[in-house]
């Protein structure tokens, strides 16, 4: 389906772009966010990284999924705007000592938006490498190979930061819901 | 470091972090983007406009110029080239500034063509 709309795209009809931007706009938004933390900032890198497609568009060759294309551009940017921001590693959780690999108990009793709130805000303390490969991997589904595409990380790269990734989220969502239970008390 | 490659297994992790996707929390945003769009693509048509303009302005120009320096010239000059001391320098500057407005017509023509494709 994509395809169709990046030819008529590339043949001049611009609103075909609408599209891909309603397609694609949440999970491009959920990639800058995940390096940024920050909304506006996330939404920033979402347009300018939707702009920066659409003038590149001619260069899609079609050999990969457009989304992983267009997610390269949204990480690139995003990086770069972490850059200047200045997050450094020590701002997020690394935790692998005390790290645990199950969820927190009772956190299947809670209700589906309280889930994905709490899982959103665990994300946020993982540092941005470790947020970003755990939701291209788990939530968009992307395989190690689409992974290094995206990223331009190499394959052992991507499974060591999975790895570590995996481990500290089960720490920072335990953290995330004792922060939560102290405050309600 | 080794390490094993047991993310396929994780299944418990699938189902939390498949809810992990947000949703763009600004209305607009698509509207926003389409309107950056177009008045880029608006822009570039001016550009490119400007830039025909240009090149048209600069042929007529430099055909103007050599017209007027071979009408003009006195009889000290045969051709445009200049006998008198004093030319030289004019033409010098001259010479450099055509120089100088063509590389930069140039480069950006090639700009252009590289923006296009």
């Amino acid at each position: 389906m994509d395809e169709v709309y990046i030819k008529r795209v590339i043949e001049g009809d611009i609103e075909a772009f609408r599209f891909l931007i309603r397609e694609y706009q949440h999970m491009a938004f959920t990639v800058a966010m995940s390096v940024v933390k920050d909304e506006f900032i996330a939404e920033d890198v979402a347009q300018e990284a939707f702009i920066k497609a659409f003038e590149n568009i001619k260069k899609f060759r079609f050999q990969s999924k457009f989304s992983t294309w267009l997610y390269r551009i949204v990480v690139n940017l995003a990086f770069k705007q972490l850059r200047k921001i200045k997050l450094k590693d020590g701002d997020f959780i690394t935790v692998e000592n005390e790290s645990t690999e199950s969820s927190p108990d009772g956190f299947d009793r809670l209700s589906e938006t309280d889930r994905k709130h709490y899982i959103n805000e665990a994300l946020k303390l993982l540092s941005p490498k470790e947020a970003l490969a755990l939701r291209l991997f788990y939530l968009d589904e992307n395989s190690i190979e689409e992974i290094v595409n995206i990223t331009g990380w190499s394959a052992a790269n991507v499974k060591v930061i999975l790895h570590r990734a995996r481990r500290n989220f089960h720490t920072a969502l335990d953290r995330v819901l004792k922060h939560e239970m102290k405050t309600i008390l | 470091m080794d390490i094993p490659d047991n993310s396929n297994k994780d299944d418990r992790l699938k189902e939390l972090l498949g809810s992990s996707r947000l949703e763009m929390p600004f209305p607009d945003f698509e509207d926003k983007v389409m309107d950056r769009i177009k008045e880029e693509v608006r822009e570039g048509k001016a550009i490119d406009k400007n830039l025909r303009l240009s090149w048209i302005f600069f042929a007529l120009g430099t055909a103007f110029g050599l017209l007027l320096s071979v009408i003009l010239s006195p009889s000290s000059i045969v051709f445009g080239f200049p006998v008198s001391k004093l030319a030289i320098p004019a033409y010098i500057t001259g010479g450099t500034l055509f120089l100088l407005f063509l590389e930069q017509l140039f480069k950006f023509t090639f700009e252009r063509k590289k923006h296009h494709n």
